[in-house]
């Protein structure tokens, strides 16, 4: 049996509210200024800094991992088997503060794509926020994103 | 400048099939974790080290044709890609010779020093004191989300992003190095593996105000 989530008694902004303030800040700021939830998860996971600089690091190339990330969680949501064991242990932390339970699946989904926690869970966050949004069945029918990629941006 | 700083100033690399290839400079932020630029690590912390400090002080001379280095593992612990900026966590114990402050106390026309590890593309690892003076403050724009930075009137290379920068003749960090002005345009050439459009003196440095607000 798949566990259900239930996303009924809880608010988009529920899964925001506990993010570090720097992040949360930022996210509130595009949020006013027009963005939507998945649009603001795009830009974090896409752009590093102004596109009036470049970077002088040596060689690290800023990718876009939102299909791929999207993907996973998708899974997750959706009912995808091989996320049922996480769905469990969210369930038992579902009800109170969302960022535990943020945390957690960032984890995850973070180690499966190799990426550091601390860099999507606000992604994650503002995935969950726009599942809350849309009704998790109205989410789960839209279709799934184009194939997993990795679309490399500007060279830093 | 405390010439002991060259012990908490350490450069970010990551650990593939041969060998460390180092990616830029960070600096330490509190007694467990080091800030550096974003673009430096990217998104992911898989074989992220800090190399640890060959030098004890700037007094010394650093030997450059010693390719061995000790490494410390580096995990993201924060991850800010508005203003480029990424703390990592590393199994360490430090005491910090300076502290963390803001743009705002280094006005326009400030004398400032810069401390990072220029040419580390090229696998070269010399902590390098860049002086320099705030050429102007700016505002840089990622969507609606506006944040300060300095000009500085320096030229750096690719390994200096990550670079803290000290108002000259004081213990205070004011901000952080995270590259050069280049105007956005498609296409584009590079000589050399030398983008053209960075050979000048408009380096930008993120206000430390944000590493703060991370820790």
């Amino acid at each position: 049996m798949t566990t259900q989530l239930d996303f009924s008694k809880s608010q988009p902004q529920d899964w925001l509210n506990d993010l570090p303030t720097f992040q949360r800040s930022a996210i509130e700021t595009f949020l006013k200024g027009g963005l939507t939830e998945e649009e603001v998860a795009e830009l974090w996971l896409s752009r590093i800094g102004s596109d009036q600089n470049i970077g002088f690091g040596a060689g690290t190339v800023a990718s876009n991992y939102l299909a791929s990330v999207k993907s996973e969680f998708r899974k997750f949501v959706c009912g995808d088997a091989d996320y049922e064991s996480l769905r469990l242990e969210a369930e038992k932390v579902w009800v109170g503060t969302k960022y535990p339970i943020v945390v957690l699946i960032a984890g995850v989904i973070g180690a499966k794509l190799g990426l550091a926690a601390a860099v999507i869970s606000p992604v994650v966050a503002l995935l969950l926020a726009a599942v809350c949004k849309i009704g998790k069945n109205a989410w789960c029918n839209m279709p799934p994103p184009v194939s997993p990629s990795i679309t490399a941006t500007r060279e830093q | 400048m405390d010439q002991n700083i060259a012990r908490v100033i350490l450069a970010v690399g990551r650990m593939g099939p041969g060998g460390i290839s180092l990616l830029g400079t960070s600096f330490a932020v509190s007694e467990k974790s080091f800030a550096t630029a974003a673009h430096i690590t990217g998104q992911s912390e898989e074989g992220l080290v800090l190399v640890v400090p060959r030098v004890q002080s700037f007094l010394d001379y650093q030997d450059t044709s010693d390719q061995n280095v000790n490494v410390f593992r580096a995990k993201i612990e924060g991850y800010d890609p508005i203003h480029d900026i990424a703390i990592l966590g590393a199994d360490v114990r430090i005491g910090l010779p300076y502290f963390i402050g803001s743009s705002d106390d280094a006005p326009t026309g400030a004398r400032v020093v810069s401390v990072g590890f220029p040419h580390a593309d090229a696998g070269r690892l010399v902590l390098t004191q860049q002086r320099s003076s705030v050429g102007a403050r700016v505002l840089l724009p990622v969507g609606t989300v506006k944040s300060k930075h300095l000009v500085l009137n320096v030229q750096t290379r690719p390994g200096t992003s990550g670079s803290p920068v000290f108002i000259e003749e004081q213990s205070q960090i004011a901000a952080m190095i995270i590259g050069c002005y280049a105007p956005l345009k498609e296409g584009g050439i590079r000589l050399g593996n030398i983008d053209p459009q960075t050979l000048h003196q408009t380096t930008h440095a993120v206000s430390a105000e944000y590493i703060r607000e991370m820790l």
